[in-house]
């Protein structure tokens, strides 16, 4: 009977693990690891990494799996190859649960290991959920917490920081921020503080502080970790400098910020009269359902008079209103608004030989006779 | 918290807010515009209280507004030294016709030397100004615009009023204006060439002179060329009353150039090259400044008029100046003949009264909601140099507002 149930439960296991891919799958290419590695400016390449990470993840899962990290690892050597993933997946904004599960895993031995940075993580994800964890551990987490701020520990200032952001209470965030910037002022970290910090100044307002903490934000972090700067610093450059807010937006937009994809649509369109590129932009919102983007492509194909395609838009539209109730204002907002481009649309079909009558009643005052037709 | 900055006004879906047209066809319509227009009557109350004035003296006019030493004289001064020499009676009247030609020439020159050290000075403090704060003096000026619209959006929010930007008007009028040092090379070239003839070459060829060593004969030739590019302004494009938006990108290529030539912003090869490689971007970069030139020229002035709390003074060369550059003078008009008289100085006064309630009313600059790009646009150049009303104001009409005062 022991037997049979060791038996069940081996068996488990190893369908379990077969349901993850095999690691040279899924991990990528040596060249942009390496890239990375060179970027986080660690010691260690990807051949060494390489079967370190590929043991912990087919070990993931198992309790009685063995230590995997070579006795010349340090606890910041973990580290990194958890920021490796880490980046990997903001670089390619896709998610992996097992590459999720691996980052954990890595934090996990980290933290084992001495990283502080890794204790300060594990102790706020803790907090981020106490109805999750046990009151013992909450308990201990608040303490590590409580010892890494003595130590004026940067990442747990940040976090700090992060977190009365997240309790809405902005004053003692920027006290935060700023402690953290005392420590540590020129790395990828202090960008995304410095960027936190522009939107607090953004939302006061004190715009100048605003715009200094976003260009230090954006020329400290790599694009990707600081799109909300290049977006709320294309915003403050909008009145004063379009241009430089264009090339902003663009750079937000290369991310995927949605918010930006109608904003330059609108500013192609309307100052830079740029039609063709407006409408491209708000091809982008369009596919996310903007309801402002379908506005803005329907005004640009207005202005190239390109009917067909402002009418097919402007039933969309429609269509979109129907089935999300939300966006029914602005549709509204919309008919009346453009009353007149829609009455001349009518007069545009993009099938005249099915709408001949409605052409000949719109275009001519009588109907052409024989007599008349070449006016002879 | 408050979201700083709202929906632009080139998103389609909002049409900018925008002001009425000032009515001069008789005294009861300007009357009603007066009541509908609370910057046209703030402005109108501070000149009648004389809060607001023109002087003569730069010593009693405002210190932070005026840079009389960068800008041109307004009149010439044969007739007082003539008069001069026919009443002093030390001189013996065989002697006169000489003294008199002699002394004119020699005021002549030492306006020549004078406007060439004027120069020089305005060079430095803008060199100075410039190492101060870091940056090239054109992009300050843009610097010092985007701080105007920083200082908008929160007055808007805060409901203040505003303040002080890092330089005065003063200051920067000095920073626009230290590029007329440019002309000094040339003109000392000029110089050594014609020598005594200098004044004769000047008169013929205006636009080779430094701005503060114009004679009032050379600027007028000046203010006549310069009238004639006011067709090419991006409102008399359109077929409408109050201009609606137009960007800077709108407006069509020959147009752009004229104006910047017209403004002296380009120069002649410049242009040519520009219109043959059909490269717009940094020719509306251009426009784009110009017009913003004169918005934060505006927010300078009228911020200051209506917000002091003590008496506000410009001198009667800042006054011409300023109605030069926003071309509200007809073709033909002598700016510096109607700045000598009373009559021509209210004039001047109301016709950028007019411009301004026009362009500032329900700013933040005047205490309103609206920054100015929400009340306009961002960089609304159709209403670049728009006078304000359907006609300029003249002598005719001026009665209408004179009435009112």
């Amino acid at each position: 009977m022991n037997s049979r149930a060791s038996l069940c439960f081996k068996r488990l296991a190893s369908s379990t693990s077969l349901k993850r891919p095999p690691f040279h799958e899924v991990f990528p290419q040596k060249r942009l690891v390496n890239r990375l590695l060179f970027e986080l400016d660690s010691k260690l390449t990807f051949p060494k990494l390489y079967p370190v990470y590929e043991s912990i993840y087919n070990n993931l899962g198992r309790s009685d799996q063995e230590n995997v990290i070579p006795n010349s690892f340090a606890a910041s050597d973990v580290m990194i190859m958890k920021k490796v993933l880490e980046k990997l997946r903001h670089r390619t904004k896709s998610t992996n649960k097992n590459f999720i599960a691996l980052e954990n895993e890595l934090m996990e031995k980290a933290a084992e290991m001495g990283d502080n940075d890794a204790i300060g993580l594990l102790a706020y994800n803790v907090l981020k959920n106490p109805q999750k964890n046990s009151p013992e551990d909450v308990a201990h987490a608040k303490t590590l917490i409580k010892q890494l701020y003595q130590m004026n520990h940067p990442l747990t200032l940040k976090l700090t920081g992060d977190f009365a952001w997240a309790s809405n209470d902005f004053k003692s965030a920027e006290n935060y921020y700023k402690r953290f910037l005392e420590f540590e002022n020129d790395t990828f970290r202090a960008g995304e503080v410095y960027g936190q910090l522009g939107v607090l100044y953004f939302k006061k307002p004190n715009l100048k502080e605003a715009e200094r903490c976003f260009l230090a934000s954006i020329s400290l972090a790599p694009r990707e970790n600081v799109v909300k700067s290049y977006y709320h610093l294309a915003q403050l450059y909008m009145e004063s400098n379009p241009l430089k807010a264009r090339s902003l937006m663009e750079s937000a937009a290369g991310e995927g910020f949605k918010e930006s994809f109608q904003l330059l649509g609108f500013l192609e369109m309307n100052y830079f009269k740029n039609y063709g590129k407006s409408q491209q932009w708000f091809r982008l919102g369009m596919e996310l359902y903007e309801i402002d983007c379908y506005i803005g492509y329907f005004d640009s194909c207005v202005k190239m008079q390109k009917w067909h395609l402002a009418k097919k838009c402007m039933e969309t539209m429609r269509l979109l209103a129907q089935k999300n109730v939300s966006h029914y204002p602005a549709y509204e907002a919309f008919l009346k608004s453009r009353e007149d481009k829609i009455k001349a649309l009518v007069l545009h079909s993009p099938n005249p030989r099915v709408e001949v009558n409605k052409y000949a009643a719109q275009t001519t005052s009588s109907p052409a006779t024989k007599e008349n037709s070449w006016g002879l | 918290m408050h979201c700083p900055i709202r929906a632009r006004a080139y998103s389609s879906a909002r049409s900018p807010a925008v002001s009425a047209l000032i009515s001069l066809r008789d005294a009861r319509l300007f009357q009603e515009s007066l009541i509908t227009n609370s910057t046209l009557a703030a402005l109108k109350n501070a000149y009648q209280t004389g809060r607001f004035r023109i002087v003569e003296d730069e010593d009693k006019a405002s210190a932070d507004l005026n840079s009389n030493r960068s800008l041109p004289m307004l009149q010439f001064p044969k007739n007082k030294i003539f008069e001069e020499v026919t009443n002093d009676a030390k001189i013996g009247e065989w002697r006169k016709p000489v003294t008199k030609w002699a002394r004119l020439a020699k005021a002549v020159l030492k306006m020549y030397m004078t406007g060439l050290k004027n120069n020089w000075y305005v060079l430095k403090s803008a060199k100075k100004l410039s190492t101060t704060f870091g940056t090239a003096p054109e992009k300050l000026a843009a610097e010092l615009y985007k701080d105007m619209t920083f200082q908008e959006i929160e007055n808007r929010i805060k409901e203040l009023r505003p303040t002080p930007l890092r330089v005065n008007r003063g200051e920067f009028q000095e920073l626009y204006r230290q590029k007329e040092f440019r002309k000094i090379p040339m003109f000392f070239a000029l110089y050594v060439v014609f020598e005594e003839f200098l004044p004769v070459i000047c008169y013929l060829l205006p636009s080779i002179v430094p701005w503060n060593c114009l004679t009032p004969g050379a600027f007028k030739k000046l203010s006549d060329l310069h009238a004639g590019s006011k067709d090419l302004l991006p409102y008399k494009l359109q077929d409408k009353s109050v201009p609606t938006y137009a960007s800077p990108y709108s407006v069509p290529l020959a147009n752009v150039i004229g104006l910047l030539r017209s403004h002296k912003l380009i120069s002649r090869w410049k242009a040519t090259v520009y219109r043959a490689s059909g490269n717009r971007t940094q020719l509306c970069e251009l426009l784009t400044q110009l017009n913003q030139y004169f918005t934060l020229d505006d927010w300078f002035l009228v911020s200051k008029i209506v917000n002091a709390d003590g008496i506000v003074a410009i001198t009667d060369r800042e006054l011409v100046n300023a109605v030069l550059e926003r071309q509200l003078y007809l073709k033909g008009e002598d700016l510096n003949a109607l700045a000598s008289t009373e009559t021509g100085k209210r004039l001047l006064v109301w016709r950028l009264f007019i411009y301004w309630s026009f362009r500032l009313h329900g700013t933040t600059c005047v205490g309103g909601p609206n920054t100015f790009s929400e009340a306009w646009g961002v960089n609304n150049v159709s209403i670049m140099n728009f006078p304000g009303s359907t006609h300029l104001l003249d002598l005719n009409t001026l009665k209408n507002v004179v009435d009112q005062c």
